[in-house]
């Protein structure tokens, strides 16, 4: 028994030594371990992140002047891409008008056969002559023809006009004095006004004819005159025809800017075709500014003018502002930021961002008023029931301190990427921010150590 | 001497049933402190919850089995809180330093009172009869004024010192070593042995049963003070022993109590198992003589 006893105290007197002796490393070892912070007063930061592209406001097509609906041009070459910064003048593409040589040469047969039947007209009529009075006479009638025709003519673009203006003309056909203000109304109002020359006109050259009516001309004489006025403005259209396809073949030849901006959209390519009403390139109207337009759906709430925004395409940033709000056509909520030249540098020129296709905006939404702030890590539970674990330190007999957990439900106002904003005041409290295993109430910690 | 224990065997029934239960009921608190060391610290705190719930009609209820069994009490008292730890070192210091101080005075004492004629022999013995008699309560004044002179109050010595005094031990040892026939140290003395030969070399191997006796209630005395660690360390509880300590922790309801009551009582159980004999032969000596 003695035995027994002996070893039975060597045991006991073993194990609290061993216990002493490695009690404190076990302790370290299974206590958790903790970061703690004190909770701030302050703003919250919420930070947005959002993405968008390029958007151009304005643009225009870039086409040769004076093109007819019969005009066809055959892109050659395009000298410029998306994005690019132009100035006035600098060639953009090079382009051909489409069977050119064709048309030419059907148009100089026209002018010939015209031409032909002019000579030949005026051969067979050699012997016309006519007294100034004569050629006093058709002129007037001449005149006075021309007027009725332009007087028609009006009178068949006022009707086109009213039609597009929704607005129903008087029995004379006069406009009533109450137009509702749209472009098209605006149009009819010109209208009305060439319409009201031409009559004057016609009246005028009506009154001229009729003191001329005194010295008529035989109806063969009449007949040869209009045939001969007829060819010789058949002639003068052939003629301008050809010209302006001659004009039109050397501005095809380097299709200019008009003046300075952007390329937003160089889509033709070598052999594509372009007509009038199309654009051989797209740019920037003169004195637009593109932006980019970021798709705002995800932020949740308004963002007003003025924000500031912080732009990054591919790795390179800008600072800009918030210009503007909107809803776009799908209903989906976006911003708009103006850009400057200098933005534009600093996010490597349009073209980059054009091919990039894509913008990067991180805004930083301030909240109206200050609250409690503490780190979302701190943050625990689920929505409804958020509580948060704090410290409390105790000292045991031997001076030691001991600091546990305490659960403390909260109420979230708002919640960022990194802090959380809560309704109560926790002034003077050590709240956990970080461990590095579970928590439980009133489980023993022990803060993190510098490692120093 | 077998065969009477055989006989009694077979006899005497209502009295053995009796004394079983006096035997159970004694041992109850002890095996149930080492049975509900095993239950988990949650299901300890959650039971003694219930302890004053019950009502003068019904008891409250004594769970003997754990839902699991469990070593976390232990693991919390040996390993994360240390303070039981801290407390249990502080007791066998204060023990181990009584023990040693009255092991190395007392016999000498005993030695001197009993085996040593002179002048005034027998009134220092009534003396010491005398403080044996006198309660801790009398004497506790005057330890203190006497421990503030010598500043020694909150420190360790004022537990040790003034229990090296332990006039029971002192009176038991004489009235043993009176029993130690004169002519063994005689015929010592003719041996040319002095007092101290005499004292290290026949008094003490003779007075082993009593020393066995008197260490292990020593122990069981030094292992369970209170009073005097309230009364002397009245501004330093981090030396209290755990006897002391014990009850303040269980004021918390941590859920270690019971694994620490276990840690407290193995000590007394293995030293008592170890002085057991001669705990036994100092009783039939001294009955026989």
């Amino acid at each position: 028994m003695k035995r027994i006893a002996l070893k039975g105290l060597l045991v006991l007197g073993g194990i609290v030594l061993l216990c002493v002796f490695f009690s404190g490393t076990l302790h370290t070892l299974s206590t958790a371990k903790v970061r703690t912070v004190s909770a701030r007063t302050g703003r919250l930061e919420t930070r947005v992140r959002l993405t968008g592209a390029l958007h151009w406001p304005e643009t225009e097509a870039v086409i040769p002047e004076n093109m007819t609906g019969d005009d066809t041009l055959i892109v050659r070459r395009v000298n410029v891409s998306a994005g690019a910064w132009v100035l006035a003048g600098d060639c953009l593409a090079e382009c051909e008008v489409a069977d050119y040589d064709s048309r030419m040469a059907a148009l100089k047969e026209s002018f010939a056969g015209k031409e032909k039947e002019a000579l030949e007209l005026q051969w067979k009529n050699s012997g016309v002559r006519l007294t100034p009075q004569q050629e006093e006479w058709y002129a007037g009638y001449s005149r006075l023809r021309d007027a009725a025709l332009a007087e028609q003519e009006a009178l068949q673009t006022l009707r086109l006009r009213a039609w597009q203006a929704g607005v129903a003309l008087e029995e004379d056909d006069s406009v009533p004095e109450t137009l509702p203000d749209t472009e098209a109304a605006g149009l009819l109002v010109e209208a009305r006004d060439v319409l009201e020359a031409a009559r004057r006109e016609t009246a005028e050259a009506s009154r001229a004819f009729d003191s001329l009516s005194r010295y008529p001309i035989p109806e063969d004489v009449v007949n040869y005159l209009s045939k001969k006025s007829e060819l010789e403005k058949e002639l003068a259209s052939l003629s301008a025809r050809m010209a302006d396809l001659q004009l039109l073949k050397e501005r095809a030849a380097a299709v200019t800017a008009p003046h300075d901006g952007y390329v937003t959209a160089a889509e033709t390519k070598a052999g594509d075709t372009v007509s009038r009403g199309g654009a051989v390139v797209w740019m920037t109207a003169e004195g637009a500014e593109p932006a980019v337009r970021l798709d705002a759906s995800g932020a949740r709430r308004t963002i007003p003018a003025g924000t500031a925004v912080t732009l990054s395409v591919g790795g390179k940033t800008a600072d800009a502002a918030i210009t503007g709000q909107g809803i776009a056509a799908d209903g989906s909520l976006y911003a708009d930021v103006r850009l400057r030249r200098g933005d534009i540098g600093l996010l490597g020129g349009a073209a980059a961002m054009t091919e990039s296709g894509s913008v990067t905006a991180e805004i930083v939404l301030t909240a109206e008023n200050a609250t409690t702030l503490i780190p979302v890590s701190a943050l625990r539970g689920a929505e409804g029931d958020y509580f948060i674990y704090v410290t409390r330190r105790e000292n045991d007999s031997f001076r030691n301190e001991k600091i546990t957990v305490v659960r403390k439900s909260v109420t979230v106002l708002g919640q960022s990427a990194s802090a959380a904003s809560l309704e109560e005041s926790l002034r003077n409290e050590e709240i956990v921010y970080m461990e590095d295993r579970p928590l439980s109430e009133g489980c023993e910690v022990m803060p993190y150590s510098s490692g120093s | 001497m077998q065969a009477s224990v055989r006989r009694l065997r077979g006899r005497h029934v209502p009295a053995r049933l009796l004394l079983s239960l006096i035997a159970v009921l004694l041992l109850l608190p002890i095996a149930v402190t080492l049975l509900y060391a095993f239950f988990s610290p949650e299901e300890i705190r959650a039971y003694m919850g219930t302890r004053n719930r019950y009502t003068a009609d019904s008891f409250m209820a004594l769970r003997l089995i754990p839902e699991t069994v469990s070593l976390m009490q232990f693991y919390r008292v040996l390993i994360t809180d240390r303070e039981i730890l801290r407390y249990f070192i502080n007791s066998v210091l204060y023990t181990a330093g009584i023990l040693a101080g009255q092991l190395l005075a007392l016999p000498a004492l005993a030695y001197g009172l009993s085996c040593f004629r002179f002048r005034g022999r027998d009134a220092l013995a009534f003396g010491i009869v005398l403080l044996m008699v006198l309660p801790f309560q009398v004497t506790m004044v005057p330890s203190v004024l006497t421990l503030r002179a010598l500043n020694l109050l909150n420190t360790p010595w004022a537990i040790v010192l003034p229990m090296l005094s332990a006039p029971f031990f002192a009176f038991l040892l004489r009235q043993y070593m009176l029993g130690i026939p004169a002519e063994i140290i005689e015929a010592a003395q003719i041996d040319s042995a002095g007092p101290l030969k005499c004292f290290l070399r026949i008094v003490i191997p003779m007075s082993r049963p009593v020393l066995g006796t008197m260490a292990a209630l020593s122990f069981a005395e030094s292992w369970n003070l209170v009073e005097q660690p309230l009364t002397y360390l009245t501004s330093r509880s981090d030396l209290y022993p755990l006897s002391v300590a014990f009850g303040q922790l269980t004021r918390n309801m941590s859920g270690i109590e019971f694994a620490g009551a276990a840690l407290f009582i193995l000590p007394s159980l293995f030293v008592y198992l170890f002085f057991q004999e001669d705990i036994m032969e100092g009783i039939r000596v001294a009955d026989l003589r």
